[in-house]
């Protein structure tokens, strides 16, 4: 078995192994994505493996957020009714977001000098990976560090969740739009331990926020192609 | 267990498939949008248009979103060619993730509860 097929294989069975760690704690920073990733890092690095070394096989994995994207149809078609029912709040919250998130980018590139491609991979880091990949390679970062990104904000996220909860903030539809908005996925699994209806959101809104982006930096690029 | 074997395989395939296609279909008509997006639209028209039942594809399509963390932890691993990020730049980076995530909850959370609560 060469090296690269050798990571591929230790990153399934280490993210099975996770999974199930991660069923019995139950908490965010369980989350599979970093604990794997913080284990396969520090046996990388204690090899001296180059990340092509480490991603000839694995990569195959990445592939799959082609498909998973178009397995997010499925949500939002069984939870229609509820888009339907709270469609404006949610379009509020998810634009408040992306704004939001857009301006603390700004203002943290301005603070803190770096090179241009690691600072085009943190704009999408509020989206959920299968968008936010794509969302910083289109802008001309490099869309593997953009899911480092994503997934150190959804960690940061779900770990701020009981903060987060001693605002005046009560209705669960909101607290799913914050949890989903902010930090995607594990926002998400965090918002599911507050209760079902704002797990739902959080997941909606999670889709949600990546496609008002990557539909927004489209008519961006066409608007700004069209009058350059 | 012979449906939901069906509804694996066959939504599997099809998410594959209607990612291939909308790749594909991005590159022909030259537009910025990812061709999982496209296949996502196209899903959930078919779905919408009662073309296709949500049962028959929910096993394969729930297996894929389940295992989205499996998905990206490879690209995460890109951190090995930023030397950089392992230092004090990268250390800052975090704080402002700590401080920017926290802000975007707020201000959604803030803003959704009070339009829930003017709505009553």
């Amino acid at each position: 078995m060469s090296a690269g097929l050798a990571w591929a294989v230790a990153t399934l069975m280490l993210y099975l192994g996770a999974r199930a760690v991660h069923a019995r704690l139950n908490t965010y920073w369980s989350a599979p994505a970093l604990s794997v990733s913080v284990i396969l890092l520090a046996a990388a690095m204690a090899m001296g493996t180059s990340y092509a070394e480490y991603a000839e096989y694995s990569y195959a994995f990445v592939w799959m957020l082609g498909p998973a994207t178009v397995a997010f149809a499925l949500p939002l078609y069984r939870e229609r009714a509820l888009i339907l029912r709270y469609w404006a709040v949610m379009l509020a919250g998810v634009s408040v977001g992306s704004v939001v998130s857009l301006a603390v980018t700004w203002v943290s590139l301005r603070l803190i000098p770096m090179d241009a491609i690691t600072a085009q991979s943190l704009w999408p880091r509020s989206m959920t990976s299968p968008f936010a990949m794509p969302f910083a390679a289109q802008i001309g970062g490099d869309p593997d560090l953009a899911a480092l990104f994503v997934i150190l904000t959804g960690v940061i996220g779900a770990a701020m969740g009981n903060l987060l909860l001693r605002l005046p903030i009560h209705h669960p539809i909101a607290k799913g739009m914050a949890l989903g908005t902010g930090a995607h996925g594990v926002g998400t699994s965090f918002a599911f331990t507050l209760g079902g209806q704002a797990g739902a959101i959080a997941g909606l809104a999670m889709i949600l926020t990546g496609l008002f982006n990557i539909l927004g930096l489209f008519v961006g690029l066409s608007l700004l192609r069209l009058f350059t | 267990m012979i449906v939901r074997t069906f509804s694996m395989i066959f939504g599997l395939a099809l998410c594959a498939a209607l990612w291939v296609a909308g790749s594909w279909a991005a590159e022909v008509l030259a537009i910025p949008v990812p061709g999982g997006v496209i296949g996502m639209a196209v899903l959930f028209a078919l779905l919408a248009a009662r073309v296709l039942r949500p049962e028959w594809v929910a096993a394969g399509a729930d297996l894929l979103i389940r295992h989205l963390q499996l998905f990206f932890i490879p690209a995460v691993l890109s951190i090995l060619s930023y030397p950089l990020l392992f230092g004090l730049l990268g250390l800052k980076i975090f704080v402002s993730l700590i401080v920017g995530v926290f802000i975007v909850m707020a201000s959604v959370g803030l803003t959704v509860d009070l339009l829930l609560r003017r709505r009553g």
